[in-house]
């Protein structure tokens, strides 16, 4: 009797399977190994440009330094010429100076945040123009609304004071702004050719 | 043997001696002398070539060093026959068989080990060259398994070095080149097992039949060699790999779990992907997908029946924050991503038809949510998949 347990108890460590790590076993039709997954949460955040939908936006171009670039073509102060792209008003119109403008979208995006209950957006001119006859304009009302002929404000040029351009913006929601170019009907020498100015969006999260 | 030859034909003069002088049946008598001095002479020359020849050369078989044992041989008459035998073998090379070394080899497993050919009767004019065939083959076709042979005193650590036993004297191989000297002398034979399901024999044996021959005198002796003990065993093998892709995150193997991948740093709104991983947008709401490519590679080896192999995968551990994390399935990068299961139960099945040794291509999805506030979470977390394959 003792004898045929201690046989069937080795027979049946025959039979048995053997696993030899979790990825490879003998005498079994099956295996299971693990794989571990590991991964570190961050906070984000991402402000974004883009033409606006109004069909005569002027066009925002993607680029590594700056990171967007638009063109309002040719302008003059009596807004006599159409410029490149976007809308103008004359000098009759605004009671000063010609303004060119366009729409133009800001998509804000932010995930992981702590704090999330007054995210805005603000905006300086961090660069200006190299002459006084032209200054970069925004929507005073901050809307998607066209603005009116008086409804542009000249947009600051203090990195410590900006304009603010939004407030309790949604995350990944955009949002139609205007900008614009002011041409003052100044005259004297280095008063024309081309321009450029940079603006500097700032999308803070708290 | 020399000194019997000399005694014989001592002896025979002193028998003729004793019939002389006597008539009758002399005559037959002396026809009778002739015929035994005839006899006689004729085995003088035959014991003469012989001695002349030496003692043919004979080899016995033993173990060599850590490889598998040899007994034997038993019969050692009328042709010494040795015994050895593989024992317990797969086509994957899992396991650690005693006395044998394992390489992997294309298409299978091969399992060899050294033995001693242990020489005698050979010297400068009675060379001894050892030639072997398979005289018994196995009952499973070359397409299961192989007998190979590595010559003394090759490299035989690679497989490169072995050649197939043949199954046919007439194209028998040399295991050991023509000797001068007595000695042991170290050969090695090999197993391949081939990685395939279907119709195999198990247990198996196979004899092989080694030939020492010396050329210069045209004599043969044998000895056989029969893989009977233990007898070959061809056991069922599963193995489930997982495995770096091309342009992929890096799986890499070992630690508390058999793989491991690091997604890194992950954010909601997919900047900045790290190495190997690609932000796939509208596949899951509220957040993104980083997706990486991996390989998952079966093999599995004899099996009668293997047709319907299934490989499945479900999180065994999920993240500590799994509303934020989440990972998803997908065989295509750009689309196609579904939630893994988290039960056992109902596993998400990878496929129904895995093939032995093919590799699966796969997309591995973590799901990361972009929400905000008191709910969302920065920090580090883990979660496990297990995979299984079932061959049926």
């Amino acid at each position: 009797m003792k004898r045929m347990i201690l046989a069937i108890f080795a027979t049946l460590l025959l039979m048995a399977s053997t696993s030899f790590a979790a990825t490879q076993a003998t005498n079994t039709n099956t295996v299971s190994p693990t794989l571990q997954i590991s991964a570190t949460i961050v906070s984000a955040v991402q402000l974004t440009l883009a033409q606006g939908a109004s069909g005569t936006a002027c066009t925002l171009t993607p680029g590594a330094n700056p990171d967007y670039s638009m063109s309002f073509g040719t302008v003059d102060a009596l807004a006599i010429t159409a410029g490149g792209c976007g809308q103008r008003y004359t000098p009759a119109q605004t009671g000063a100076d010609a303004v060119y403008y366009t729409d133009y979208q800001l998509t804000p995006s932010f995930a992981s945040q702590p704090n999330s209950a007054n995210p805005q957006i603000s905006a300086y001119v961090s660069t200006v123009f190299g002459t006084a006859n032209i200054k970069v304009v925004r929507d005073t009302a901050n809307s998607a609304a066209a603005p009116a002929a008086n409804g542009f404000s000249l947009m600051s040029t203090n990195n410590a004071a900006q304009d603010t351009i939004a407030t309790a913006v949604a995350s990944g929601t955009a949002l139609t702004r205007y900008i614009g170019v002011d041409i003052a009907p100044t005259n004297g020498a280095g008063m024309t050719g081309a321009k450029s100015a940079t603006v500097t969006f700032t999308l803070t999260v708290n | 043997m020399p000194a019997s030859i000399q005694q014989r034909q001592r002896s025979t003069p002193t028998d003729s001696k004793t019939h002389e002088g006597k008539r009758g049946l002399l005559r037959l008598r002396k026809h009778k002398f002739r015929l035994r001095e005839l006899l006689l002479a004729f085995l003088i020359f035959v014991l003469a070539f012989r001695a002349s020849a030496g003692q043919a050369q004979t080899i016995a078989l033993a173990t060599s060093g850590a490889g598998i044992t040899f007994s034997g041989p038993a019969p050692a008459v009328p042709t010494p026959v040795y015994h050895a035998g593989f024992g317990t073998v797969n086509g994957l090379g899992v396991g650690t068989p005693t006395g044998l070394t394992k390489l992997v080899v294309a298409g299978g497993e091969f399992y060899y080990t050294p033995y001693t050919i242990a020489l005698s009767g050979a010297n400068s004019g009675h060379p001894g060259l050892v030639q072997a065939y398979i005289s018994s083959a196995f009952s499973n076709p070359s397409s299961v398994i192989q007998l190979m042979s590595c010559p003394n005193p090759g490299a035989c650590n690679s497989f490169a070095s072995y050649t197939v036993l043949p199954n046919a004297q007439a194209s028998e191989i040399t295991v050991l080149p023509q000797q001068t000297a007595n000695g042991n002398y170290t050969a090695y034979l090999g197993l391949l097992v081939k990685s395939v399901n279907g119709s195999i024999t198990s247990p198996d044996k196979a004899t092989v039949t080694f030939d020492v021959y010396d050329n210069q005198h045209g004599t043969v002796t044998q000895t056989q060699l029969t893989l009977d003990t233990p007898n070959t065993t061809i056991q069922t093998a599963v193995q489930l790999q997982l495995a770096t892709a091309p342009s992929g995150l890096t799986m890499s193997a070992g630690g508390s779990t058999d793989y491991a991948a690091n997604f890194g740093n992950v954010n909601g709104l997919g900047i900045g992907p790290g190495t190997g991983l690609t932000v796939i947008s509208g596949q899951a709401p509220g957040g993104i997908i980083y997706s990486t490519p991996y390989l998952i590679q079966p093999a599995f080896s004899g099996f009668a029946s293997a047709n319907n192999t299934k490989i499945t995968v479900y999180v065994s551990t999920d993240f500590i924050h799994p509303t934020l994390l989440k990972l998803y399935d997908s065989q295509s990068q750009l689309n196609g991503y579904a939630a893994i299961s988290k039960n056992s139960g109902s596993p998400t099945q990878i496929t129904g038809s895995a093939s032995n040794g093919t590799a699966i291509s796969e997309y591995l999805g973590l799901f990361v949510s972009n929400v905000n506030g008191p709910t969302s979470f920065r920090g580090a977390d883990q979660a496990t998949l297990t995979y299984t394959i079932t061959v049926q």
